[in-house]
């Protein structure tokens, strides 16, 4: 589908929303930590564009891939966090006693991703009426284009245009640095901004 | 009488954090499940006085193995701890049988809330 003005602010409104919601979720995860954010960058690119979406395809990153569903809409959801950002996080959320590096580091990226991820969702639903479902998140430790190129290369039914929302959130005084993807699936956004009242 | 508990979360930091919280509050954690599947064979097995459930995860997902535990038993205490927060989702675990509903993250007190509502 093309996209237009209203498509953009609409979806830079959602960002916005969104990430607001997921800076509050992350602020308790920290112990009401203070979290400033600022606002996030929205971009519409077509889908061969993905691998290099994020700057250098050869960054070392994480990743957490969802997919949400529901009342005809499907997305998939990815969540990409430079190693440092995710370093970052870990040492502040994990037990001193836990090993980053192990189970239970990965295993706090997911919940991380599940938990900022639904924040987005909850945006989205709150603003479409629609219930959207998530599956379980899995994680992906590997460089920025051969993850995300490995994304599109597994979906049939995609849009030709993915969205790409950058957050920098700022907490300990250090900047945090954030990706959301959102592939939706053929339809899917043309549904949202039917609903929405958008054409 | 011991207060013993179930925490079914697809995520090890999940179940680690629930499990601190839980016995901070005086419960014994007598088992934890991944995924709904093993959250109502545990339930079956260990008959806990209360479950906490999370929604999303793989194999069952927590309202279907909340309507099968209150199937099995209709005095099960369930508390839902999920990040999704729509409202629709909350009604319909609510609807399955759940006691309360807890979006995550949370803050620890929201925990002891909903331990104490149960209790009451």
């Amino acid at each position: 589908m093309i996209i237009n003005e209203c498509h953009k602010d609409l979806l830079a409104e959602l960002a916005s929303i969104g990430a607001g919601n997921a800076a509050t979720a992350l602020s308790q995860m920290l112990q009401d930590q203070v979290i400033t954010l600022q606002v996030p960058e929205v971009k519409i690119a077509p889908l061969q564009d993905i691998p290099a979406s994020l700057g250098d395809p050869e960054q070392e990153v994480a990743a957490v891939l969802l997919e949400a569903s529901g009342d005809g809409v499907s997305l998939t959801v990815v969540l990409v966090l430079s190693l440092q950002a995710a370093a970052q996080l870990i040492t502040r959320l994990l037990p001193e006693d836990c090993d980053p590096l192990g189970e239970m580091g990965s295993s706090l990226l997911m919940e991380l991703g599940n938990i900022l991820v639904s924040s987005y969702l909850g945006a989205l639903s709150t603003m479409t009426g629609f219930t959207l479902r998530l599956t379980p998140p899995s994680l992906g430790l590997d460089m920025a284009g051969a993850l995300l190129g490995s994304v599109i290369a597994e979906k049939m039914m995609l849009e030709d245009n993915f969205i790409l929302i950058k957050n920098t959130m700022h907490a300990f005084n250090e900047d945090i640095e954030g990706s959301l993807l959102l592939l939706p699936e053929t339809g899917s956004l043309e549904k949202i901004y039917r609903q929405m009242g958008v054409c | 009488m011991e207060k013993t508990v179930l925490i079914v979360d697809d995520t090890a930091f999940m179940r680690m954090t629930l499990k601190n919280i839980m016995v901070n509050n005086g419960y014994t954690v007598v088992g934890e499940g991944e995924d709904g599947i093993q959250a109502v064979n545990l339930y079956k097995k260990l008959r806990p006085s209360l479950v906490t459930m999370d929604i999303t995860m793989p194999n069952m997902d927590g309202i279907k193995a909340i309507k099968e535990i209150i199937e099995y038993d209709d005095q099960a205490v369930i508390i839902v701890v999920s990040a999704m927060g729509q409202k629709a989702l909350v009604i319909d675990a609510l609807n399955a049988g759940a006691k309360d509903f807890v979006v995550k993250p949370f803050q620890p007190d929201r925990i002891a809330e909903a331990l104490q509502k149960i209790n009451n």
